[in-house]
């Protein structure tokens, strides 16, 4: 839900800085620009880790229990300890890093195909920073279209109309990609609406699911 | 005996029990868990579910905590690195057994 929400935030913006004047200072200036970027950030970011720490304590908790996993960030920024001192299937400085690795290169490979799949369907001649941004945008895009493949392989499992998001989400994409504005900087905005407005509603759609079928266990547990 | 029967034979018997080995195999991929959490994951009851801690306490595997979270009390749960180098022995046996 919450990167829904940024995704929405980004397409409204994209939105507001097309009809703002030519000459504006924030749509003229890369920092006045950026501020309207950091600006959705904060907005979801803070409020939202802190929805987040509200909706796990009041009703996450009370209701299916708690469970932390393992820290991700502190054994491998840790000073390097001895790897085969650490209790088995606790994760490791090393094998973080690895798995860190492997991610970015899969990462990678999956924004190296949408990149290609640019260059086959280019709609217009971009200039070499253009290039970048874009390439920098679709590696960062295909890290999220690697999380969400993830996400609804196993929520797939207990709720299978969350392939039918998927369907929607890929045929809304195909019909924006071949009716929506033929710009490669327009047709982002049109896409992050879309995706943004879709992730909410499953969001919500899972959310109210899970309230349905749980309920809060009456006093403390043991 | 050849090495596949005695694989078997020396399973460790503290996991090696359904209900003790759901709470192992829940708690071996996090790091803390509270009792409502694995009341609701192994759908046993209370008294069940606490025989089994006790068992798998006992036996040193698991560490249990009595905390509260505001006003509630709650009970926290983990694997020791004892409980864990057994699980993964436990494993080991079980594959090369079969």
């Amino acid at each position: 839900m919450l990167m829904g929400l940024m995704l929405l935030g980004f397409g409204l913006l994209g939105y507001l800085q097309s009809i703002l004047p030519k000459d504006s200072i924030w749509t003229k200036n890369f920092f006045f620009s950026l501020l309207f970027m950091y600006a959705v950030l904060f907005v979801v970011i803070g409020p939202g880790y802190w929805i987040r720490r509200v909706i796990k304590r009041r009703i996450t908790f009370p209701r299916t229990g708690y469970v932390a996993s393992h820290s991700l960030w502190r054994p491998m920024v840790a000073p390097k300890t001895d790897d085969a001192g650490v209790a088995p299937g606790v994760p490791t400085r090393k094998s973080l890093w690895f798995t860190m690795l492997g991610i970015v290169l899969l990462a990678a490979l999956v924004g190296g195909g949408l990149v290609c799949m640019m260059v086959l369907f280019e709609r217009r001649h971009l200039d070499a920073m253009m290039w970048l941004v874009g390439v920098g945008y679709v590696g960062y895009l295909g890290f999220w279209v690697l999380v969400y493949a993830f996400w609804i392989w196993r929520m797939g499992r207990e709720q299978r109309w969350k392939w039918l998001v998927l369907l929607f989400m890929a045929l809304g994409l195909l019909v924006i990609g071949l009716l929506g504005p033929g710009n490669y900087i327009e047709v982002v905005r049109p896409v992050m609406l879309f995706v943004g407005v879709v992730w909410i509603i499953s969001g919500l759609a899972t959310l109210f699911s899970y309230l349905r079928h749980t309920r809060a266990f009456a006093g403390e547990a043991q | 005996m050849n090495d596949q029967l005695r694989a078997i034979s020396e399973l460790d018997r503290v996991i090696h029990e359904p209900g003790r080995l759901m709470i192992v195999s829940l708690l071996w991929p996090v790091k803390e868990c509270d009792f409502l959490y694995l009341m609701n994951a192994t759908e046993m009851n209370k008294g069940n579910l606490s025989g089994h801690l006790a068992r798998l306490e006992e036996a040193g595997y698991v560490q249990i905590e009595k905390t509260y979270r505001g006003k509630v009390p709650l009970t926290l749960l983990r694997l020791t690195p004892a409980g864990r180098t057994a699980f993964e022995k436990y494993r080991e046996g079980l594959k090369s057994a079969f």
